[in-house]
């Protein structure tokens, strides 16, 4: 009969333990699949290339073609996704080996088309066909080299990725700033361009290191050094033109070197620095883009802003016939101020928000974050600057579209408000989801969350029509229209944006983030 | 390296944790038992710094779990209970991001990381979803990221529940070898495991602790020499009462010409061989000699039963123990065949 009495350890641990743990083998048999799907994908996404590309040809050369041209550029963008979506899952030698081949090939037509002199000096065609085939060699690349297992091809593939977009980087920021007309000349933003893809570059080396590899790091540092030099020696040049008085370099030049410089900054930051805001705020971006909320945003908002630049465009065509009063500049705030996007942001903001704080104490995941080593108020902060940069991303669809109007109208329009309108976006953003994410953190509901948002946002709506009926010099009606955010839409459209009007909203967002952290923080009162 | 005085917790009206004490030296592993409901994941809570205290005071690693929050933090790695993990992220993704939040160096961090994914056993599921792994790969996710930044003290909440046997074995395994490193306090209602991993044993029931000592001095406690022996009832008494180092013999009749007895000895000394050797010389056969201990078994179910009676300060023994010990022994008597 066995003895029930209680054993001392160190009894057991003098007698070695016969029994030897497990070899660790992985919980399930992994089988490697035949991705055919992906490659039944690929196969119509290359047909579908195939007959974009002749119809887009054959339009270019004046020919005829059963496939006009719109269906041949969207049949020809689908049939890119799906081969982009073949490269990345299939990972067998022969198809990564080919896309590899298919990205270096996009890279020598880029470099090709940019230095050749088609159609006029050596550059011209930079815009649009060396950027675009400068985007699709990256895009084709970066699966390739993922997915490539020779460790030779790889860190090939990877350092040519790093060399090109030093060479665009440094070739777009010296160029712009040594001639305002490479930035943003007639012939098309090259400088502009020419940065942000050398950026784009950037990021995929960096990314495809990891920062725990030094020489990565280090190039991260460096792309934050030179947002920083260029951020403030454009600051010095609006300055120094605006104390001359000479011709003002600020707008738009000096806005636009700024805008880089702060870019390239950011994005540095958001790579290799370890600050626990920015770390958390990236985990929470990656999320947003793993559920699908993120994608269903962008597709919703794309296709209302298709919606409003056909009325649009409709709209000046229809004002521009003879006999009707043509549209007075700036003629954008027709495009953007409507019913649509009033509601597309009472909607989206409480979409984005509704999750952030709520779903962390619905799965437990709040314990763990709060015994790590971080303040609430680093985590309040890290989830609002995640939201926002996710806001305006949303928001870029508007823009694309406005992209398309510059190319195929080829007609400059005043885009001055559009810099407005984004610090204005910007500001009430910031209040609307600083207000989003204080209901979010009020419940472990979702659905709670959002609805408390979407009324905070309708009451915000209904200070525009509450001002109505009160007399223009009344105390009330000033107030009134301080606050709301569909006036300082339309004032920021029409050119005009003051800063004063943008305070109420930044001051709101403080305000809420505050009450957030105090809310968070109540779980450790007493 | 943790120090808990007269730690209260109400939460409203409901008093979790009252008035318990405790201490845990550097290097010990404590295993802090209780029936569900008792107060272990709420004084867990107290000193990984998510909840305040309603009155009392905890320090770990020297600081106040109050006032120095930041600093205790830095020096614990707690796996919750519901061990939550973000579904979404890969094993590898979420170890670096929890590694980056707790400041690990990043130039060690890659090491770092695959000597936790080495030790808890989880590289071959490092680039899987966190969301597709079972619950038994997400608890060793969870202690690795506990781990991850190599702290002194690990506070492991009901760290093999819902494992299975073959998991359980190799988590008791890493944790005893842990042990040797970091302080550990790890909670669970199963006595096997702190049998198998812990030094000492704090058994808590409704809030307060009813026990607290060394597996050691638990198993150095009274023990009982029980003995059947064929012969006559009055005489073997005789002899035994007169054997040297005998304290308290208690008789039980058998029936059968078998006579049983209980015997307690001075100093807890073991006189199994003396008393056999007295009793084959005196002609009678033995039928039964044998040493036994009150187990963890009996000493938790003991700490839970006279709950309605006093509260106990820790370390010390109820004075009714003996008494205590022989009914409720008693009552387990059945259990010993």
């Amino acid at each position: 009969m066995p003895s029930k009495a209680i054993t001392e350890n160190l009894e057991r641990s003098a007698t070695p333990d016969l029994w030897r743990p497990a070899r660790e083998v992985a919980p399930s048999v992994v089988r490697a699949e035949d991705p055919t799907v992906a490659r039944w994908l690929g196969l119509t996404g290359l047909l579908l290339v195939t007959v974009g590309s002749v119809a887009l040809i054959a339009t270019a050369l004046g020919r005829g073609s059963w496939v006009g041209p719109i269906w041949g550029s969207l049949c020809s963008v689908t049939g890119l996704a799906l081969l982009l979506f073949h490269a990345t899952v299939d990972g067998e030698v022969q198809v990564r080996r080919t896309y590899g081949m298919l990205g270096y090939l996009w890279l020598a037509a880029a470099v090709l088309v940019t230095v050749l002199p088609i159609n006029g000096p050596p550059g011209t065609q930079f815009f649009p066909y060396g950027f675009l085939f400068l985007s699709l060699a990256l895009f084709f690349l970066l699966p390739f080299a993922h997915n490539e297992t020779e460790m030779a091809w790889r860190r090939k593939t990877v350092a040519i990725l790093g060399l090109v977009g030093v060479a665009l980087a440094l070739t777009g920021l010296i160029g712009s700033n040594v001639s305002r007309a490479f930035l943003l000349g007639e012939h098309g933003p090259y400088g502009l361009l020419l940065s942000v893809l050398g950026l784009a570059y950037l990021w995929a080396y960096i990314g495809m290191r990891g920062t725990a590899d030094d020489l990565a790091y280090r190039a991260g540092l460096g792309v934050g050094a030179v947002g920083v030099v260029v951020f403030l020696v454009a600051l010095i040049r609006s300055l120094v033109a605006s104390w001359t008085h000479s011709e003002s370099y600020l707008i738009p030049a000096g806005l636009l070197l700024m805008g880089l410089g702060l870019l390239y900054a950011l994005v540095s930051a958001g790579l290799c620095s370890e600050n626990r805001v920015v770390v958390l705020a990236r985990r929470e971006l990656t999320a947003f883009f793993y559920s699908p909320i993120a994608y269903i945003v962008m597709l919703c908002l794309t296709l209302v802003a298709g919606l409003l630049f056909y009325i649009f465009l409709n709209l000046i065509i229809q004002q521009s016939q003879p006999g009707e009063t043509p549209l007075v500049e700036p003629v954008i705030r027709f495009y953007i101020i409507d019913w649509f996007p009033i509601i597309c942001v009472t909607l989206v903001v409480p979409a984005l928000t509704m999750r952030l704080l709520s779903e962390e104490r619905r799965s437990g995941t709040l314990e763990v974050l709060m015994t790590a080593p971080l303040g609430e108020g680093a985590v309040v902060l890290s989830k609002f600057l995640a939201a926002l940069i996710l806001y305006m991303v949303v928001w870029m669809p508007w823009g694309l579209y406005l992209v398309a109007l510059r190319i195929q109208g080829r007609q400059p329009f005043d885009y001055y408000p559009l810099l407005s309108f984004f610090f204005a976006l910007l500001a009430t953003g910031a209040g609307f989801l600083s207000m989003g994410l204080f209901f979010s953190s009020l419940t472990r509901n979702q659905i709670i969350a959002f609805f408390l948002t979407v009324v905070g946002m309708l009451a915000l709506l209904m200070v525009f029509f509450l001002k109505r009926p009160l007399a223009p010099d009344s105390a009330g009606y000033t107030i009134l229209s301080s606050i709301s955010y569909v006036d300082l839409w339309i004032n920021s459209l029409e050119g005009t944006l003051s800063p004063r009007y943008l305070m109420f909203h930044i001051s709101a967002a403080v305000f809420w983030l505050f009450v957030t952290v105090k809310v968070m923080e109540a779980r450790r009162w007493a | 390296m943790i120090q808990v005085e007269n730690l209260t917790k109400y939460f409203g009206p409901v008093l979790a944790v009252s008035e318990v004490t405790f201490a845990v030296a550097q290097g010990e592993i404590v295993g802090f038992l209780g029936p569900n409901g008792a107060g272990k994941t709420t004084t867990m809570r107290v000193l990984t710094t998510y909840l305040p205290a309603t009155s009392g005071t905890a320090r770990v690693a020297g600081h106040d779990v109050r006032t120095e929050s930041m600093d205790v933090r830095r020096n614990i790695g707690y796996l919750p209970e519901s061990v939550p993990l973000y579904a979404e992220m890969r094993v590898e993704e979420y170890l670096n991001f929890r590694a980056k939040l707790k400041g690990v160096d990043r130039k060690q961090r890659p090491q770092r990381i695959d000597y936790c994914l080495g030790r808890c056993r989880i590289r071959e599921v490092r680039r899987r979803l966190i969301n597709t792994l079972s619950k038994g790969y997400r608890q060793r996710v969870g202690l690795a990221d506990a781990m991850v930044h190599d702290p002194p003290i690990l506070i492991l909440d009901e760290p093999t529940t819902g494992l299975d046997p073959l998991q359980i074995r190799e988590t008791l395994n890493l944790i005893r070898e842990l042990g040797e490193q970091h302080t550990i306090l790890l909670s669970t209602h199963i006595l096997s495991e702190v049998e198998a991993v812990c030094r000492r044993v704090i058994i808590v029931n409704a809030g307060h602790i009813g026990l607290d000592k060394k597996l050691s001095e638990l198993a150095t406690d009274e023990a009982v020499i029980v003995l059947e022996v064929r012969g006559p009832a009055e005489q073997v008494h005789n002899v035994l009462r007169t054997t040297e180092g005998v304290a308290q013999v208690a008789p039980q009749p058998l029936g059968d010409g078998l006579v049983g007895f209980e015997i307690r000895t001075h100093q807890h000394r073991d006189l199994r061989e003396t008393i056999s050797q007295r009793i084959v010389k005196n002609g009678w056969t033995i039928r039964r000699l044998d040493l036994r201990r009150r187990t963890l078994e009996d000493h938790f179910i003991d700490v839970v039963m006279r709950d309605e009676d006093a509260y106990l300060t820790p370390s010390s023994e109820l004075p009714g123990e003996a008494d205590g010990a022989s009914s409720s022994e008693g009552a387990l008597a059945g259990r010993n065949e």
